[in-house]
């Protein structure tokens, strides 16, 4: 198992709260890793801390490390633009920009100075392409985004986090607020994407984690209690407590 | 399938456990029946194990429903899954334990009237273990009960000698008288104990199947 990101004793904290509590596991690459776990067990928060999400927040602060290719993300010193290169994040709900699809996908780019012509093309239209959008709205790239329905609308930030060829692309709850068909889209596209990206979803949705993660991370109380392999999680996890959120026994 | 849309998980559960109940008393008692028929040349009680097994067949496909069902509605994960699916297989096992006992039952009209060549000692000896085995796999399922379920598995071996002493002793018996009636009676007879040999392991299979359940482990590995 090659590793992507490599999480050491991770806690995170909120003030005097702490949200993540000493969190240390690989996460592979080129494979789907699903963080899941009840609601408030510290999932988002895990996912937005990789990210750095939420370093705008003064009271928010954390110890440990996350480790990308030998370099400490978490450093003050590892600069928030190269990390958003390289890890992209997609929200929970789609937060398309109000601007046509085209300068969409290009907005990464274009904010990292490249302005050739070609080359935004070529990768708007790839992104487009690898989000599995781009033959619903190639002839219409100018259309505002805002014009999308909610599954093109997160396929297209999809797109927009790929555009800027990152090597882990996060994703938070990203079909909570779509239909199932455009799950099962979006859904198709991460498994697709992961022969190349390391994927990290967030999901409260296990049927969701059943079907696509190769990993399961399970998250409860800010704690790692389990990670393995999908299938051996899913039906033969190792913990009770993994055993008890799997069967329902609490939610 | 007799029963409405299934309002929760715990009542899909507890059909379940009902449906697997009465295919296990069904089948042990083909087996039983099949074997007394045989030792006591009852032809009447063959033939009811025989027209018996159309019922057990329903109630394996009754049992694959109710899986099919679960799982399609309540999409059961990790203990949950494990339990649903190897009712289902606990159910195929308790099906072909019933098909044995209609062969048993069938050398039973075959031998009708006919003076045997071998008297029943081993045979009657072997179906006893298979029997306590069974009954004691039953009890190992409904009763969640691991050690149980290794102690089953660790007779199984028993078994196994006393069907292969058979076929030696019937390998010297048609050395020894090589007739048509000694040929054609000792297929039989081999049949039977090769059906009880065959019942044992499905018993096994049981305590495998109740140990993953369980455990999420083979029973194997826990030995």
């Amino acid at each position: 198992m090659e590793v992507s990101l490599k999480i050491e004793n991770l806690s995170a904290y909120f003030g005097e709260k702490k949200i993540l509590d000493s969190i240390t596991f690989d996460i592979p690459s080129k494979a789907i890793t699903a963080i899941v776990g009840p609601s408030g067990c510290g999932k988002s928060t895990f996912v937005r801390t990789i990210n750095r999400m939420n370093d705008r927040f003064e009271n928010f602060r954390t110890s440990g490390r996350i480790i990308l290719d030998g370099e400490d993300v978490l450093s003050k010193n590892y600069p928030l633009e190269s990390l958003r290169m390289r890890i992209g994040m997609v929200f929970q709900r789609p937060n398309p920009f109000p601007k046509s699809i085209y300068e969409n996908v290009a907005f990464g780019l274009k904010i990292h100075g490249i302005k050739d012509k070609k080359t935004l093309d070529e990768s708007v239209r790839s992104s487009l392409k690898a989000a599995a959008i781009y033959e619903q709205v190639k002839d219409n790239l100018s259309l505002n985004a805002y014009k999308l329905s909610g599954g093109q609308q997160q396929r297209l930030c999809i797109a927009r986090a790929l555009a800027v060829k990152p090597e882990v692309i996060l994703l938070d709850e990203p079909t909570s607020a779509i239909d199932p068909i455009a799950t099962k889209q979006i859904e198709d596209v991460l498994e697709k994407l992961s022969e190349d990206y390391t994927i990290v979803i967030v999901t409260h949705n296990i049927q969701q984690a059943a079907r696509i993660a190769d990993y399961i991370a399970f998250i409860y109380l800010g704690k790692l209690v389990e990670f393995g392999k999908a299938e051996e999680i899913l039906t033969s996890p190792k913990e009770k407590l993994t055993n008890d959120y799997l069967t329902g026994v609490y939610s | 399938m007799e029963h409405s849309r299934l309002s929760n998980y715990e009542n899909a559960l507890d059909l379940l456990r009902i449906k697997l109940n009465e295919m296990f008393s069904s089948s042990l008692e083909a087996f039983k029946s099949s074997m007394e028929s045989l030792e006591n040349s009852d032809v009447d009680l063959a033939k009811e194990v025989i027209n018996s097994d159309d019922k057990i067949d329903l109630l394996k496909r009754e049992v694959e429903e109710l899986v099919y069902e679960i799982l399609g509605r309540f999409q059961p994960l990790a203990s949950d899954l494990r339990r649903v699916i190897m009712a289902m297989k606990i159910a195929g096992d308790l099906e072909r334990v019933a098909d044995q006992a209609v062969n048993i039952a069938q050398v039973t009209e075959f031998l009708k009237g006919k003076k045997l060549i071998k008297p029943l000692i081993d045979i009657p000896k072997m179906a006893q273990i298979a029997t306590d085995m069974m009954t004691k796999s039953m009890r190992a399922y409904f009763d969640e009960d691991v050690e149980l379920a290794k102690q089953v598995w660790l007779v199984d071996d028993q078994v196994d000698d006393i069907d292969r002493l058979v076929a030696d002793d019937i390998e010297e018996i048609i050395k020894k008288y090589p007739t048509d009636e000694v040929i054609k009676q000792s297929e039989r007879i081999i049949l039977v104990s090769r059906a009880i040999e065959r019942i044992a392991d499905h018993a096994t299979n049981i305590c495998e199947e109740t140990v993953y359940m369980l455990l999420g482990k083979e029973l194997f590995d826990l030995l």
